[in-house]
């Protein structure tokens, strides 16, 4: 059958057929999202909430594999995403609430907190950085690799402000955060910490936002610790890296 | 309808926080600063509202839903990653590990001296 080409073009009917239009709409992108996450968090529940097994590291990967099978490009989900994405703005926001209602707590912790997590976050930066020149990487990529733990919005503008790839920081900061959620509760028990608090600051300081998320699980006061520690490490780093960068690249 | 007034509020805060960003020329993200602002009012105020305490506690625990685009990034690194993708690999999740364990050493030691 013939088909005026301007109506093939007005119907949208050219490019491609009607399945592969579909996986390329935000609709499938922001549902194929909640659905991953949906399943994981049941397959979490009913392991027994085992920390590998957290909803946002294999929704991820259920993720991955999706978009390699149906091959959609990853940047267009990601592009496709923005409707859930928006979500983090006002979420970030909401942390004020909690933060609030533990304000007696974290008065009484102001000089122990600050230390932690002024220390905590140069060890962060040193000890990636460190790691990576023993073992060969070049500039851009210690550069790219220095704002690791931080949330990444700060992350990324770091990044492009010291002259590291920002892909690659906003894949260290991503990979940082699942380590992070996925080994803390493994550390907190060889070491014997039971204290919420200890436990919020850890997943703030290392693992940004998905740690706070991943503390708001585990306890209330540790995802308020959480948001605590992840404002404080990524203002900290976002004054104190490029300054630490400028001032090395003079020697 | 308390959850959108809440949500209303947040926004606001954001909305805020965004053009402080924007007017004064600040690397620090938008929300972040629009939670201080929150957070401040809230101290001001002396509680929080039902309204955004309720839109509080339906956001906060959809954050890990909410970073998982991005997440699913690590697996899309290939280009960034070229020869090096050993040393980055290692960096970051030694450093993550060895990072845990500081932070958790640190804050425990020193919480237990305070409380001494």
């Amino acid at each position: 059958m013939d088909i005026p080409s301007t109506i093939v073009t007005a119907l949208g009917l050219a490019d491609a057929p009607p399945v592969s239009r579909l996986v390329n709409t935000p609709l499938f992108a922001v549902t194929m999202s909640i659905l991953a996450f949906y399943s994981g968090n049941m397959l979490y529940q009913r392991l027994g909430k085992f920390a590998l097994l957290h909803p946002t590291v294999t929704g991820a990967t259920a993720v991955a594999l999706l978009l390699a099978k149906l091959e959609i490009d990853y940047q267009n989900y990601l592009q496709h995403n923005q409707l859930l994405m928006f979500w983090l703005g006002p979420a970030t926001v909401a942390l004020a609430v909690p933060l609030y209602q533990q304000l007696h707590l974290i008065r009484r912790l102001a000089i122990p907190i600050t230390v932690t997590v002024v220390s905590g976050a140069l060890f962060a930066a040193t000890s990636a950085v460190l790691i990576a020149y023993m073992l060969g990487a070049d500039k851009i990529t210690l550069l790219s690799l220095m704002p690791k733990s931080v949330t990444t919005p700060i992350a990324i503008s770091t990044a492009q402000e010291i002259g590291g790839l920002t892909t690659l920081a906003a894949g260290a900061v991503a990979l940082t955060a699942v380590t992070g959620i996925a080994v803390a509760p493994w550390v907190f028990r060889v070491l014997g910490i039971t204290d919420p608090k200890i436990w919020g600051l850890c997943l703030g300081i290392t693992a940004h936002g998905m740690g706070t998320a991943r503390a708001f699980e585990l306890h209330p006061i540790a995802g308020t610790f959480s948001s605590l520690a992840m404002c404080l490490t990524g203002t900290f780093s976002a004054v104190v890296i490029p300054v630490a960068v400028a001032f090395a690249s003079h020697w | 309808m308390p959850l959108l007034n809440g949500i209303l509020i947040l926004l606001l805060f954001q909305c805020l926080g965004e053009a402080i960003k924007q007017h004064l020329h600040l690397n620090i993200p938008g929300p972040v600063i629009g939670m201080v602002l929150l957070f401040i009012s809230l101290m001001i105020h002396g509680q929080s509202p039902t309204s955004v305490t309720k839109a509080s506690q339906t956001l906060i625990p959809l954050l890990g839903l909410m970073f998982l685009p991005a997440s699913a990034g690590i697996f899309f690194l290939g280009p960034a990653l070229n020869q090096q993708w050993f040393a980055i690999l290692a960096a970051i999740v030694v450093g993550s590990v060895a990072s845990v364990f500081f932070n958790a050493l640190v804050m425990n030691k020193l919480s237990r001296s305070d409380e001494q």
